[in-house]
């Protein structure tokens, strides 16, 4: 269980990229969600011992990853966003090359798990192509291929699916339904279904602050009835945004389909919506907004 | 859009910490340069050439232009590669931009933030000139345009084309490690032209060999006042340089392409099925977890060790590193030359300082490159995300980088020792000495290179910048090497990582005790190497970079136990090996910096100065037994001299001054009671109770000690060796009364100490002091005696006959005693000899010599037996009956005369290698200089006045030519005569005080020696050998071991014109009394064949005349004299050139300007030359000879 308590992180220039987070962890997977710049990455890379938040606690199962790093990094699997490999060496010698620094020391063993983790993710029969080649989608398998090295006890992948065509993204969610949940596995992304997909716990971070966590579908469920949609014509958009709480808005053939959050019927040209977990999003995210 | 582009890169780059920090550097290096202009001038050639001057400009403005390659790939690479690090290049490259403006746009823009950038030096310079505190004497007039000039005509070039070349580089292989690869290739052309004599001036792409060639020859009042022109060569090296800068400027822009080439994997059909077998096989259920234990992390050690290591073999660019160290190494290592461009055999001591000379600066450059690669390898590769967060400790990251980095290293040395052995096999040379390849080349040499890459990685990771870390490393580098000039640091304990101890080898003396001090030294070293690798482990950054306050926190590693114990084991050998060091050169040794050895003059000079008019009494007398003990360090010396009152006047004092080096046991002065003594300067003064009159005789006894103890700081002994000693009576025997050598006599610091100026030499009209010879002011000639002991297996020889040699216990003794009496100048050598004997006229000329040095001894013993007797008959007879040439380690490389004994070094003669018949015979030329001093200086001896070196260095010079000329003939000699031509003319560019005619001449080597040569043997030419010949001989007999008065330099003119009869006047004084330069130009002939068969040769040659004064300020003078005119079948300045390829060679009188000159020969010439054996001084010695055209063709 990884438990953050007040962790703040202000840089040099006085931005401050973690405010005052508070956290539990479970097993399991958590999604983080959160818009490009709420401080996600910061987090993550603080959870992953790269960087020194400037207050706060961190600890996992007991240890206190801030006093002693080593002794998380032997329980830790890292997927950094768009990370870059060396520009020389095939899939099966880089990841060899990892899982001895790792601390699979052990010749044959560490040969059979090199093996193992190329053919669950997919990666076998290119094993002796230069990673540096790799497309996006086989170099995130790559990724997490690393990550599982060594059996990690906590895993946290950072915005692992930006970029990756809806097969690859489809693909590398099975890979990580596949991790198992008696691990804490951290998964950061701005893409909703990723979380909707895999993830039994969540939380959304927006300016550095968790505005919201919980279980997806008590998150959802806390909305029922509180969701009105609306179909209107695009020019009548930013009427509609002043008068009522709109959350969301998305063309459908010309149209613009707003949804609006109240505790009522807004009028009677609004319908009653099922919430999603996009809903519960954008409402973190934009009472962030209203409360600056 | 252009325009757009540049401008944006150029307030991009120039509005930088970077551009602030590096022009500020620059900017701040110039200024001390001129601002602190005293403490340079000294090291700038010329002496009095003002700081300010048009050469200095030029000269160090080049010379921080090589800097601007260290700097360039920070900008021009950068503008290349900022893109595509940062991701841009997809966005940038989709944009409207075309190529054409984003890749002159960025070049533009880069280019111009640095030209500006590297401004800061001329800048820095000129604003330096304006510093209060600068001494005045060293600027001259001021012309700003000076600086611009040189900046616009020298520099940008330069710097164009350096940026055009990293630019189009990077371009092309978008990678900054190739940026810095061009940098590398180009430091190494450089060098490689800079050291070469094979390869042309015009390759260095920054000018600066031809520069140096170009002003080799100016003198002080031309470097003053003249701005360089660029012309002819340097056009075309400026020129040449714009023009590969701009093509490969054109070559990258059609290669550049901003779509990135999506590449195709390929797919192999072949394997499929067994490929999908092996999948099959694959255990899917296996166990991923990792299995830590004790040994965990010494396994990752070694596994990240490979893999970096591999990581730099494997890479492009290591392997063009290595090609280049093979060129580099091959040059050195078939170049051995000594002097006169003779090889030596392939010794291994030589081999291996071939090369350290070759590696020394590829090593510097490769680990200040490498070390900012390899540890920026991962962040470069974005794979940092990654590594950073694995379980692997800093220790395994850091310690396995400079582990890879020093096994690149070795691999280098490796690389040199495996092509010197190979060398070595092929020459037929088998005794390899393969313990001094690994304890020498492989361990010794390299590990201070170890150590500064641990510093440079030091440095990577605190600055957490690569340009600044390896700035820092240079400066670091440039700051130590400069301490010892300008802050006075001069203990080998503050130099870390410089491999500053001289540590000889010889073939003669293959005892090691002379890198003891380099051992320790290492040792001491290592634990500071230790503590800064821990160090570095501890400030290694993992993820993000940290403020220093958090990354200071993580020195309280200190506190657990493992790096708790091995810092302190660090410690406690830095302690120790510090203080042993300590206890070596500063207890059991004295320490003296060179400020400390000043001191000592200034003492001297303030406290017994009042004394130098003294009577003194001169020693007539020597009797000395001299023990030496070559394993304990020892020398003990017990003297009976006697001193004769030569003045007339009554001594009532007498003063000693023993040397430094030595011990006073004992010592005692016949009637006379020691009144002071001063430690610090050994200076003895004695009361007489009864004044010693004019005429009386008194007995001095003496016994001095030589006792050595661990290591000193500078220097290193090396006269006192296990086999192989070589050392002088200045080593054991005091000098009589105040004398001028022992104070300071560069006249620029005396001046900065208050001190009035000193003559170098007494005047020549200063006639009073004709009575002293230079070599000893305390005695003439005196008689000699002198036993000497060595242990047993060795030899010990001094001058005189071997009158007695006997054994006890386990020593040898030898009894020597002259039958004449000598110059107080004498000398021992002890060794392990082998000898080889002959006979001529009666005189014995043996030859004692390392047993596995017999090389040339036949040569020598020739050579001493021609000598012998062309000088006996053409001066005088050989005032003894024995001749011994003795070798000693090349740790020196000279040759003395003594009395009957030539001390000869082991590199200048014994080992050089003699087998290709068109080289200078070095060992031949040598010993009849040496051979000829027996007359010039044991017989004829110079006062102590201007003009003494002519007569003991310049007529040795001309014996030995005269001598040659007799084996080689005449025609053999322009080898040896240009090389002396070129000796001369660099001599005078690096005169400090002022050139002077060869009869004033202060003993100023380029003068005696290399113009007193060539003075000689064209005056020869013109007066016949004979005439010369009988002067020299008047000069003997007149003169010979007479002191009062000495001879001096105008007693043999004044011969050498009754001779003539005054006929050559003219010619005589042009030679010796006046600095004469000629201009002798060929400017073109044709070959007509004539009917008859035979030919008409017309020839149009050019000749003038000047004088020069002491600093090269010109007079014309007119010229009408006969000079020598050459018609050849090959130019005599090839290889093989012979009597046969002559097919006139007489004097014409000539005119100054130009002058036609016809001749009808019986062969067709293809070559004609005004002077072609260079025996007359010509500024410009290479237009002497041309080729001819045929006419009608």
């Amino acid at each position: 269980m990884l438990s953050i308590k007040a962790l703040s992180h202000t840089y040099d220039n006085g931005v401050k990229a973690i405010n005052n987070v508070n956290l539990t962890i479970p097993k399991g997977m958590f999604g983080l969600l959160g818009p490009n710049g709420a401080g996600k990455s910061s987090l993550m890379r603080t959870l992953a011992t790269l960087q020194q938040p400037t207050a706060g606690h961190i600890s996992f199962d007991g240890i206190d990853i801030l006093k002693s790093p080593d002794d998380l990094r032997r329980q830790l699997g890292y997927l950094p966003q768009d990370f870059g490999v060396y520009p020389r060496g095939s899939a099966y010698d880089l990841l060899n090359h990892l899982a001895i620094l790792k601390g699979l020391t052990d010749k044959q063993s560490r040969h059979k798990a090199v093996e193992r983790l190329l053919v669950q993710t997919n990666l076998f029969e290119v094993r002796k192509k230069n990673v540096a080649t790799f497309s996006g989608g086989m170099k995130q398998r790559f990724g997490i291929a690393q990550a599982l090295l060594g059996k990690p006890k906590l895993i946290i992948v950072d915005e692992p699916t930006a970029g990756l065509d809806p097969q690859e993204r489809n693909r590398f969610h099975n890979l990580l339904a596949d991790i198992g949940e008696d691990i804490v596995v951290i998964l950061s992304t701005h893409i909703v279904e990723d979380v909707a997909d895999l993830c039994t716990n969540m939380a959304v971070l927006a300016e550095g602050e968790i505005s919201t966590h919980g279980k997806p579908k008590e998150l959802i469920s806390a909305l029922n009835g509180c969701v009105w949609t609306k179909t209107i014509h695009k020019s009548q958009l930013s009427e509609h945004q002043e008068t009522f709480n709109v959350i969301s808005d998305h063309l459908c053939s010309g149209q613009v389909e707003i949804r609006v959050h109240a505790k009522n019927q807004p009028d009677e040209t609004f319908v009653k919506a099922s919430p999603t977990l996009e809903d519960v999003y954008f409402i973190a995210i934009s009472k962030e907004v209203c409360d600056d | 859009m252009i325009n757009i582009i540049a401008k944006q890169e150029f307030r991009y780059q120039l509005l930088s910490w970077q551009s602030l920090i590096v022009s500020g550097l620059l900017f701040g290096l110039a200024f001390i340069f001129t601002a602190n202009g005293v403490e340079f001038q000294g090291t700038a050639r010329g002496g009095n050439v003002f700081i300010n001057s048009p050469y200095m400009i030029a000269k160090f403005l080049i010379m921080m232009s090589i800097l601007s390659l260290f700097i360039a790939p920070s900008y021009l690479a950068s503008a290349v590669l900022k893109d595509r690090e940062s991701k841009f290049d997809g966005l940038l490259f989709s944009t409207p931009i075309n190529k054409k403006d984003y890749v002159a746009g960025r070049f533009i823009g880069s280019f111009s933030a640095f030209l500006i950038v590297m401004a800061a030096s001329p800048i820095g310079m000129w604003l330096g000139t304006f510093w209060p505190w600068v001494v005045p004497e060293t600027l001259g007039e001021q012309a700003t345009m000076n600086y611009i000039t040189v900046y616009l005509a020298i520099i940008l070039p330069t710097v164009f084309t350096v940026s055009a070349l990293i630019f189009a580089i990077t371009l092309i292989f978008p990678r900054i490690i190739y940026a810095y690869l061009a940098a590398l290739l180009l430091v190494v052309l450089f060098v490689t032209v800079d050291l070469s004599t094979s390869v042309s001036g015009v390759w260095d792409p920054f000018m600066g060999d031809l520069y140096a060639s170009h002003t080799e020859y100016w003198t002080a009042a031309v470097r003053n006042s003249q701005m360089i022109s660029i012309s002819g060569e340097l056009l075309i090296n400026r020129i040449g340089w714009t023009a590969i800068g701009l093509l490969s400027l054109v070559i990258a822009y059609s290669f550049f392409s901003m779509r990135s080439n999506a590449k195709q994997a390929k797919v192999s059909q072949k394997h499929e099925k067994s490929e999908s077998n092996l999948k099959a096989k694959v255990d899917l259920i296996a166990d991923l977890s990792s299995s830590w234990h004790a040994n965990s992390h010494w396994q990752q050690l070694l596994h990240c060790l490979k893999f970096e290591a591999f990581s730099v073999f494997k890479s492009v660019p290591f392997l063009v590193l290595m090609s280049l160290c093979l060129f580099l190494l091959f040059f050195s290592l078939t170049g051995r030359k000594t002097v006169y461009d003779v090889n030596t055999y392939p010794l291994t001591q030589f081999l291996l300082s071939a090369i350290r000379q070759a590696l020394t600066g590829a090593l510097m450059v490769v680990l200040a490159f490498y070390s900012a690669e390899i540890m920026w390898r991962e962040r470069r590769c974005k794979i940092n995300g990654v590594m950073d967060a694995l379980p692997t400790p800093n220790w395994v990251f850091v310690v396995s980088k400079v582990g890879a980095l020093v096994l690149v290293m070795l691999a280098i040395v490796a690389l040199g020792i495996t092509l010197a052995i190979g060398l070595q096999l092929v020459s037929g040379h088998y005794d390899l000495q393969l313990d001094l390849y690994i304890g020498r080349g492989l361990i010794y040499y390299p590990i201070a290179y170890i150590y500064l890459a641990i510093l440079a990685c030091f440095l990577q990771v605190m600055s957490n910048n690569r340009v600044i870390g390896m700035l820092a490393f240079i400066f670091f580098i440039g700051l130590l090497t400069l301490s010892r000039d300008l802050l006075g640091i001069e203990h080998m304990l503050l130099s870390y990582g410089l491999p500053g101890v001289w540590a000889p080898l010889s073939e003669m003396n293959p005892n090691s005790r002379l890198a003891t001090a380099g051992i320790w030294l290492r040792v001491y070293w290592g634990a500071i190497a230790g503590m800064l690798l821990m160090l570095t482990y501890m400030f290694y950054t993992r993820g993000t970079a940290q403020s220093m306050r958090f990354r200071l926190k993580k020195l309280t590693a200190f506190k657990t136990k493992g790096y708790a114990i091995v810092s302190s084991i660090l410690l406690v050998i830095f302690v120790s090996a510090g203080s042993f060091i300590y206890y070596n050169t500063n207890v059991i040794n004295h320490y003296r910096s060179s400020l400390d050895l000043e001191q000592l003059n200034l003492d001297y000079e303030e406290r017994y100065k009042q004394y130098a008019n003294l009577p003194m009494p001169s020693f007539v007398e020597v009797k000395i037994d001299v023990d030496i003990f070559p394993i304990k360090r020892r020398i003990e010396a017990r003297s009976t001299q006697i001193l004769e009152n030569k003045t007339d006047e009554d001594i009532n004092v007498i003063h000693l001054i023993f040397p430094l080096q030595a011990q006073v046991v004992s010592v005692d002065v016949q009637g006379a009671n020691l009144t002071s003594v001063d430690e610090s300067l050994a200076y003895y003064i004695f009361n007489l109770a009864k004044p010693m009159l004019a005429g009386e005789k008194r007995t001095l006894t003496f016994e001095t000690l030589i006792a050595h103890q661990g290591f000193t700081n500078n220097s290193q002994d090396i006269r006192l060796v296990r086999n192989g000693s070589f050392f002088g009576n200045n080593l054991l025997a005091p000098r009589i009364g105040f004398h001028n050598a022992l104070l300071i006599r560069d006249n620029k610091k005396r001046k900065s100490y208050g001190l009035d100026p000193l003559p170098r030499v007494p005047s020549i009209e200063d006639t009073h002091l004709h009575h002293k010879n230079y070599v000893s002011h305390d005695s003439d000639f005196v008689k000699f005696e002198t036993t000497v002991s060595t242990i047993a297996g060795q030899q010990a020889i001094a001058p005189g006959y071997l009158i007695k040699q006997w054994q006890a216990g386990d020593r040898e003794y030898f009894h020597y005693k002259m039958d004449k009496p000598i110059m107080n100048y004498y000398s021992y050598l002890s060794a392990d000899y082998a000898v080889k004997r002959d006979v001529v006229n009666g005189i014995k000329v043996d030859v004692y010599y390392h047993k596995t040095h017999e090389y040339n001894v036949d040569r020598m013993i020739e050579s001493a037996k021609d000598s012998l007797s062309y000088y006996s008959k053409a001066f005088s007879p050989y005032q003894y009956k024995q001749l011994r040439i003795l070798e000693f380690p090349g740790y020196q490389t000279l040759a003395r005369a003594y009395p009957n004994t030539i001390a000869f070094s082991e590199n200048i003669g014994f080992v050089a290698d003699q087998r290709d018949p068109h080289q200078i015979d070095l060992p031949y030329y040598v010993t009849a200089h040496e051979v000829a001093h027996q007359w010039w200086a044991h017989q004829v001896m110079a006062a102590n006045a201007q003009g003494g070196t002519m007569v003991v260095e310049t007529l040795a010079q001309y014996s030995a030519l005269m001598v040659m000329e007799k084996k080689y003939g005449k025609h053999q000699l322009r080898k040896f005569l240009k090389s002396e031509l070129d000796k001369y003319l660099r001599g005078r560019g690096k005169e400090s005080e002022g050139e002077l005619p060869l009869y004033k001449v202060e003993d100023q080597p380029y003068i005696h020696y290399r113009k007193g040569g060539l003075v000689m043997y064209a005056l020869t030419d013109y007066l016949g050998e004979d005439v010369v010949n009988r002067a020299l001989k008047r000069f003997v007999e007149n003169h010979a071991f007479k002191s009062t008065p000495y001879a001096i330099s105008t007693d043999f003119i004044g011969y050498l014109k009754e001779e003539t009869a005054g006929k050559h006047d003219e010619l005589i004084d042009d030679m010796f009394k006046r600095i004469t330069m000629f201009d002798l130009k060929f400017d073109n002939g044709t070959v007509t064949e004539l009917p008859d068969g035979r030919f008409k040769v017309t020839i149009n040659v050019e000749a003038s005349k000047h004088y020069e004064d002491a600093i090269g300020n010109k007079t014309s003078a007119t010229l009408n004299m006969p000079i020598d005119i050459g018609l050849f079948t090959r130019n005599p300045s090839t290889r093989g050139f012979t009597e046969s390829d002559v097919i006139v060679l007489n004097k014409h009188q000539l005119v100054s300007g130009t002058n036609t000159l016809e001749f009808i020969v019986n062969k067709k010439p293809l070559f004609a030359g005004i002077d072609p054996y260079n025996k007359l001084i010509d500024t410009q010695s290479d237009d002497n000879v041309g080729e001819l055209l045929v006419a009608g063709q």
